[in-house]
């Protein structure tokens, strides 16, 4: 009892330390933690620039891009007279006569809907895009039956008034325009008003051919989509194969040697080499040197199949070395052959890094427009929509971004909307692509 | 006194199952193995042991042709293998492999089932004619190797979702599916905790029944453990071959004395 | 072979108990010496005194046995490190009993105190624990220097032991065939006598136990002895 009187408290006496105490910092901890501090503040800083470009781009690319997905349309009748319809298909232009047929019927529908107007209705079908006689002619060749009925149709309006509804148009423009002034102007306002004009969603823009340069209200990325696909068919069909081949080989059974390095290091070469190279390549070898066709997404394929060819031997060989050589090990333990090891065990594992590879070397392809430019992919080519496989290889096509460049470079501002309206398309395919490669990688890869 | 031996002197056979005489090996430029002599005697735990670098897992390596796969890597001198040159032009390393199983250092299951890791040997080799035969074998050498009670329920499963101890049996199992006539294992207990390399090493006793089993390992425990006779290895050198007890308790050359007891030297 | 471990605490360990041997075959060598002394003057309190000293001997045995035993399962000793640790673990028993041995010689000193000295018996006797201390520390040089060539001899040298053991055996048969009084004394002396013998044939299994630390090997049973005394009558 004596103790414990002596010694209240019974904490230990502390010892005396060594250096500080742990419970304040010493000056050069502090400045290693300011250090660490910064670096971390740096890096935030570097990813908030980087996100803040990539929404502005985006935030560009929808504000351009969106309106090209709408359309401002015409709803009127016309009474296919069976008469007027024998004198058009009887003239030397008959779209002309269809024209006038139209520019009829639009001064019938002003004045039913209660628009009074002094123009003329040649002046008045400067409100509509210059192939409505086309459309009309096209019903009638099409459905002879509805000779002699009165048919509704929805017209294209023209690129200047389809500008104008959405805003890009404005009426101060008009003053040095020659087609359209300010009355027509009025004249949309009104029909928008009664609900003969109306914006909608643009079906035709996804779906559609390229137009002429005087008519951008109808042109669509949907023919140079087919292009693309059937470029990238021939991409998957040449460049997989080949690729997963000569990896397999060089990576599991060539031996090593100066030759295989020198192989290897120009497949690295390769990868970095400018696509353009490989368009002139293309134009040398498949059209001057082969006579394949020029234009064609055969062509294309082949070139771009070159291009990506490195990418995916890369990325393959990169997925096989990721195998654990025990496996291959334990394959070969239980008295598999090599190709057997390779073919039972290495391969599937590898398969789903092979395959986000090739996916990625094909979203890059399907981006590539350089190669195109050379081979003649690119221009006013394409209105027609493939019939049948062997003309989607062989028929003279445009690919996507050949096409987005192509609008990007023609002088009408309606163009450069529908540019943007592409890329948002091309980027939804990049994106779908990217994102199926990420499901694959997730759902096959495994662990050991 | 002869009917009171021990356990592990217990050696029921003197046959050679292998034979190796002024063994080579080179890798490149190095010589990694040098003038190794050593008969391996059937049903029999045969232990190598040396420092890191010795050769012994190289040697290990050529008793079923593993080297062929690493391409500086050659070998000369003679390894028969029940008086066959195995090194002879005629002979396929494919079918080699198969009459000398291996397990290696990390269990390596297939990343398949269990019972596809144990099925794939006898498959590929078509020791079973139907489903049932391969079922049959596949039980086999899951009970071989120790493992039937706890994988029955559970052939389905990945293998990798074992654990290492598991693993390594099923590794075990899959080596002795295809029936070999050696087993050959390469430190197999490097890489598990203390209970499953007994589990292990139990399974390594029980398995020299059948097989002439030789086992690479680092730790001398070990080798004394569950081997009958041991070799040294040093510097690419066989420095001595002998019973495990003798090895042990008074080896003959001091590199021997040195490494076992941790002494520098 | 006395190449130092990697593990150096092992070789402090390995040194801290053949220290402890040594101390402990150095008090077995003066428990020998005074109570043969002890014996030969009849010197009471010098036999006390072994008799009380064999206390720290079976203590050091202690001792040793339990450092041996934390060597083996801490260390896990092979091939000469495992010899070290057996041999010094028989040693450390044979040393014990030696220390018994010379313990008893002491404890006969206060009986044969009240009788009669056995003419010059006793001085034999003396002599021949001298010769088997000397046998010991030989044995414990020849252990710690690893000397194989002295553990030989020392083992050689039990021969003479055992015949002046026959020599005293036939002394004492005819001191008590003289004078059947003498009986007593000649029997604890004679006890005494085979005690000494004993402790011969330990230290000779000492020694040989020292060449089987050095050689790894048991030496033959090619010895020369000469312990007669089983087939001995009074007739001889």
């Amino acid at each position: 009892m004596t103790d414990a009187t002596a010694t209240p408290d019974a904490a230990p006496a502390p010892h005396r330390k060594k250096g500080g105490s742990l419970l304040e910092l010493d000056a050069r901890t502090r400045k290693r933690n300011a250090a660490e501090a910064r670096f971390k503040a740096y890096g935030v800083i570097a990813i908030t620039i980087g996100l803040l470009f990539l929404v502005a781009l985006l935030f560009a690319i929808i504000r351009n891009g969106i309106p090209a997905f709408t359309q401002t349309f015409l709803t009127m009748e016309i009474v296919l007279d069976e008469e007027t319809v024998e004198a058009a298909e009887g003239s030397i232009v008959a779209t002309s006569q269809y024209r006038n047929m139209v520019a009829e019927a639009l001064q019938v529908k002003l004045a039913d809907v209660g628009i009074e107007t002094d123009k003329e209705p040649r002046d008045l079908m400067l409100m509509l895009s210059p192939g409505v006689g086309a459309e009309v002619r096209r019903v009638v060749q099409e459905s002879p039956e509805l000779i002699g009925e009165t048919v509704e149709f929805r017209f294209l309006t023209a690129s200047r008034v389809d500008g104008y509804t959405k805003g890009r148009v404005q009426r101060e423009d008009l003053a040095r325009d020659r087609n359209l002034d300010a009355t027509h102007l009025d004249i949309v306002d009104e029909l928008m008003d009664q609900g003969v004009v109306e914006r909608t969603f643009n079906l035709a823009f996804i779906t559609g051919s390229d137009a002429s340069e005087s008519r951008p209200e109808e042109a669509g990325i949907g023919v140079s989509m087919l292009g693309s696909l059937f470029m990238m068919i021939v991409v998957l069909v040449c460049a997989l194969p080949v690729g997963v081949a000569a990896s397999i080989y060089l990576e599991e059974f060539a031996p090593k040697n100066r030759l295989t390095d020198f192989i290897e290091v120009n497949i690295s070469n390769l990868a970095a080499v400018p696509s353009i190279v490989f368009g002139i390549l293309g134009l040398a070898v498949f059209i001057q040197f082969a006579h394949l066709p020029q234009s064609a997404p055969l062509v294309g394929g082949l070139t771009l199949a070159l291009m990506t060819l490195p990418t995916i031997v890369i990325s393959t060989r990169a997925s096989l070395k990721a195998v654990p050589p025990s496996i291959r090990d334990a394959a070969l333990g239980v008295g598999a052959s090599k190709m057997q090891a390779v073919f039972h065990h290495v391969l599937p594992l590898a398969a789903p890094g092979i395959l986000t590879g090739t996916i990625i070397g094909l979203a890059q392809a399907l981006g590539e427009t350089a190669p195109l430019l050379l081979i003649g992919m690119v221009g006013f080519i394409a209105s027609n929509y493939p019939d049948g496989l062997a003309s989607g290889f062989l028929d003279p096509n445009s690919a996507m971004p050949a096409q987005i460049y192509e609008w990007a470079k023609r002088a009408d501002p309606a163009y450069y909307e529908r540019a943007w309206g592409g890329i948002i398309i091309l980027l939804a395919f990049l994106m779908t692509m990217n994102i199926i490669a990420i499901i694959l990688r997730r759902r096959f890869e495994r662990r050991w | 006194m002869d009917d009171l031996r021990l356990v592990e002197r217990d050696v029921d056979t003197q046959d050679i199952k292998i034979a190796a005489r002024k063994v080579q090996v080179f890798y490149g430029d190095t010589h990694a193995i040098r003038d190794v002599d050593v008969d391996i005697l059937d049903k029999t735990v045969t232990a190598f042991i040396g420092p890191s670098g010795c050769g012994k897992s190289t040697f290990l390596r050529c008793l079923n042709r593993m080297n062929d796969t690493i391409d500086v890597a050659r070998v000369e001198g003679d390894i028969h293998l029940d008086g066959e040159d195995i090194y002879d032009a005629k002979v396929d390393p494919v079918q080699l492999r198969a009459k000398v199983g291996m397990v290696f250092q990390k269990p390596n299951p297939f990343p398949k089932s269990i019972y596809d890791n144990v099925a794939y040997g006898p498959k590929i080799h078509g020791l079973a004619k139907n489903k049932a035969e391969l079922d049959e074998i596949v039980e086999t050498a899951l009970r071989r190797a120790a493992l039937w009670d706890e994988a029955k329920d559970r052939l389905d499963e990945p293998g990798t979702g074992l654990s290492g101890g598991q693993q390594q049996r099923l590794c075990i199992a899959r080596a002795v599916a295809t029936e070999p006539e050696v087993l050959l294992m390469d430190e197999p207990c490097s890489a598990l905790d203390p209970i499953a390399t007994a589990q292990v090493e139990e399974l390594i006793d029980e398995l020299r029944q059948n097989y002439a089993v030789v086992i690479v390992t680092h730790s001398m425990q070990q080798a004394a453990r569950v081997s009958q006779k041991t070799a040294f290895f040093h510097l690419g050198y066989l420095v001595e071959y002998d019973e495990t007890g003798k090895i042990f308790t008074n080896p003959e050359d001091s590199r021997t004395e040195s490494y076992i007891s941790g002494k520098i030297g | 072979m006395n190449d130092p471990h990697i593990t150096s605490a092992f070789d402090r360990d390995l040194e801290a108990i053949q220290a402890l041997v040594m101390k402990m075959g150095g008090l077995v060598e003066v428990a020998i010496l005074d109570g043969a002394k002890s014996l030969e003057t009849r010197d009471v309190e010098l036999a006390r005194k072994v008799e009380a000293g064999d206390k720290a001997i079976d203590g050091l045995e202690m001792r040793i046995n339990e450092e041996a035993t934390r060597a083996i399962a801490l260390r896990g000793p092979v091939a000469e490190d495992l010899r070290v640790i057996l041999t010094v673990l028989k040693l450390a028993a044979s040393l014990e009993r030696v220390g018994d041995y010379a313990k008893n010689m002491a404890k006969r000193t206060s009986v044969l105190a009240e009788l009669g000295s056995i003419q010059g018996t006793e001085s034999a006797l003396r002599r021949m624990a001298r010769e088997v201390q000397l046998m010991l520390k030989d044995m414990l040089d020849a252990y710690i220097q690893r000397d194989v060539t002295l553990a030989q001899d020392v083992r050689n040298r039990d021969l003479d032991v055992d015949q002046m053991y026959n020599a005293l055996f036939r002394e004492f048969l005819t001191f008590m065939m003289e004078d059947p009084r003498n009986i007593t004394a000649c029997m604890h002396l004679h006890f005494i006598a085979k005690n000494v013998e004993r402790m011969g044939d330990l230290v000779t299994n000492m020694a040989e136990q020292v060449i089987y630390l050095v050689t790894g090997e048991m030496p033959e049973e090619g010895r020369a002895k000469d312990d007669r005394t089983p087939y001995m009558t009074a007739l001889d």
